[in-house]
């Protein structure tokens, strides 16, 4: 866990100049998410309860969220969208029968799974193996997963969120929605918000994941 | 015939893609402190105390502003969007906003599931004024949003006094106006609210950041609640906007030592302002030095005595790797949007729109990098028929 005695874990912004938001240090975060998660994209969202709520605007049909946690109510209230909220206690994770039912609505509707917390990402994918939602279930189900990263958690940027997710089309339009490009070339979007993420956060990120930046 | 000027035209770095600077020069402040004094705060912000610290910064800011109430919250947009969905009137769908400014504002209204209401600016200060407001005001106005302009302030007295009028609720977008004292008054006790940045282009870094500061107890007792995402209080809307220790560990560092800031802000703007002052067609926005103020955008008017368009200058200028910005372009007036606008007349907004830059200012910029800015600038401007026309004949 990082603490006090690692304000060193800082240095590097003053060494490659870079103080702004999404600069080399979380692009170097989004490589280690993706390759740790299995998905193929990755949107580093600097505070949870934004991320939440860009994922929920920009995601069309019935949205299955679970029902226990504030975060995604809130989220829920400020965008005054209907959501359905069919999850299981023991972990929060959307039951499958949901899904599947959720599925056969439409073909585009789009399903955000929320976890309330994981170990680690190898963990967390352990956890899915396990579970009755299979990896390729939730590749095939599910087009986002949102990762918090606050405090408390094995993953901590005091705040941020990784949206993981393997649609190009929809982390593009993510990451334009953030006001930060990131990886990807700019696309259209109908309205943004500030979603970024700082090169601090990322370094406590990658901290807890025990990766140095530079590697 | 080649003369010198053809030749100084041929080296430019819009036709030869080879810039004069090889680190770009920007227009942000970017201001960063040494790391050593940052370090006993970010041990702090890392430690089990670390709330600690986001209240150490919401204090030191209630005494700068000369304020009661400062709420920090994740960064600026998010500040405004509360404010704006706390304090709009209820039953009324507008909120009056001006056109000419942040590319983003008319998005922080609509997540508010407000309608932006777009109204004129003041030529002079290019601010949204009392008299653009009582044109564009209507029963259905739920909030006038009035951000300062990036070179001096908007007529604070003036827009109070209107709004107090039609008994409107106004808020201060003083992103770019922390250090400014205004009409007298220090810049955040204004309006039912202000809102800033703490993003790291702007006065005060603290990576990224912004925060609420009002006088008025019933407001700081609604907006605490809106950004806390606590669903156990009263608020109607509510989500978890804390801002990161982190990020208020170097906030506190970038206030401690916003007089050197400024300082340096000030020597660059009275070289420009030196450089620039025998350039035809190009003319300095002068900071109201009767006034405190940080100095810290560099913005330049470009008449048709220029010879040479903003835009092209801009394009020119970005080639060399001076990272000069059109002013506020286009005005969200312009802009497609997702969302339901309304726009009320704009002649003096449309007119300056195609008229203003910025120029790179801020901690990493220097006078010698100036001196080279207004030389190439100067180059621009004087042949400004000839760059044109090379540029058509480059692109067919």
């Amino acid at each position: 866990m990082v603490n006090g005695d690692h304000a060193d874990i800082f240095k590097p912004i003053w060494t490659s100049g870079w103080f702004t938001n999404h600069g080399p240090i979380a692009r170097r975060l989004e490589k280690e998410l993706t390759a740790r998660s299995g998905f193929r994209e990755c949107v580093l969202v600097g505070v949870e309860a934004i991320g939440v709520v860009m994922a929920l605007d920009c995601l069309i049909g019935k949205i299955c969220v679970p029902n226990h946690c504030s975060m995604t109510i809130n989220a829920q209230s400020f965008l005054n969208k209907t959501l359905c909220s069919d999850a299981r206690g023991a972990d929060w994770l959307v039951i499958r029968s949901s899904l599947e039912v959720t599925n056969k609505a439409t073909e585009r509707q789009k399903i955000a799974l929320y976890l309330s917390d994981a170990a680690s990402i190898q963990t967390y994918t352990a956890l899915l193996l396990k579970d009755e939602l299979s990896a390729k279930i939730l590749a095939q189900t599910a087009n986002l997963i949102l990762f918090p990263m606050r405090s408390g958690f094995t993953i901590d940027s005091q705040g941020g969120v990784a949206i993981l997710l393997s649609d190009a089309g929809l982390a593009a339009h993510l990451r334009n929605v953030r006001s930060s490009y990131g990886a990807g070339a700019p696309v259209s979007v109908g309205k943004t918000a500030n979603g970024r993420i700082s090169e601090a956060q990322c370094l406590l990120a990658l901290s807890g994941l025990n990766v140095s930046p530079g590697n | 015939m080649v003369t010198k000027e053809t030749k100084l035209l041929e080296n430019l770095g819009l036709f030869t893609g080879m810039p004069s600077f090889t680190v770009p020069v920007s227009t942000s402040n970017l201001y960063l402190p040494e790391y050593s004094a940052c370090e006993a705060l970010f041990r702090r912000a890392l430690g089990p105390d670390n709330h600690s610290v986001v209240e150490e910064l919401e204090k030191r800011l209630c005494e700068f502003h000369s304020v009661k109430h400062c709420i920090s919250v994740c960064n600026g947009f998010w500040a405004l969007v509360m404010s704006v969905a706390v304090l709009a009137k209820g039953g009324r769908e507008e909120v009056l906003m001006p056109s000419l400014t942040y590319r983003r504002l008319a998005d922080l209204v609509s997540w508010t599931g407000k309608v932006p209401h777009f109204c004129d600016v003041e030529a002079t200060s290019l601010a949204i004024s009392p008299k653009s407001i009582e044109a564009q005001v209507n029963e259905r106005v739920a909030l006038v949003l009035a951000p300062h302009p990036i070179v001096n302030c908007c007529d604070v007295d003036g827009i109070e006094a209107v709004c107090s009028r039609h008994d409107l609720p106004v808020i201060f977008d003083s992103v770019e106006s922390v250090y400014e004292i205004c009409q007298g008054r220090r810049v955040g006790g204004a309006g039912l609210a202000e809102c800033f940045s703490l993003h790291a282009s702007k006065l005060i870094n603290g990576f990224e950041g912004g925060y609420i500061t009002t006088n008025l107890d019933w407001v700081a007792e609604a907006l605490r609640p809106a950004v806390s995402g606590e669903t156990s209080g009263t608020a109607a809307v509510t989500l978890d906007l804390a801002l990161p220790p982190i990020h208020a560990a170097m906030a506190i560092q970038g206030l401690k030592e916003i007089e050197e800031n400024v300082l340096h802000n000030k020597t660059l703007y009275s070289a420009y302002v030196g450089a620039l002052e025998q350039l035809p067609g190009v003319s300095i926005v002068e900071f109201m030095t009767t006034e405190r103020t940080s100095y810290k955008n560099i913005l330049i008017k470009i008449d048709k005595a220029a010879g040479i368009t903003r835009d092209l200058l801009v394009r020119a200028l970005n080639a060399e790797n001076i990272l000069a910005r059109a002013y506020y372009s286009p005005p969200l007036h312009q802009k497609a949007t997702a969302y339901r606008t309304i726009c009320g007349e704009m002649a003096v907004t449309e007119d300056a729109a195609d008229k203003y830059m910025l120029l790179p200012c801020g901690a990493n910029t220097s006078t010698s990098d100036i001196t080279i800015i207004v030389e190439l600038l100067t180059l621009l401007v004087e042949n400004g028929r000839a760059v044109e026309a090379a540029w058509k004949k480059k692109n067919g």
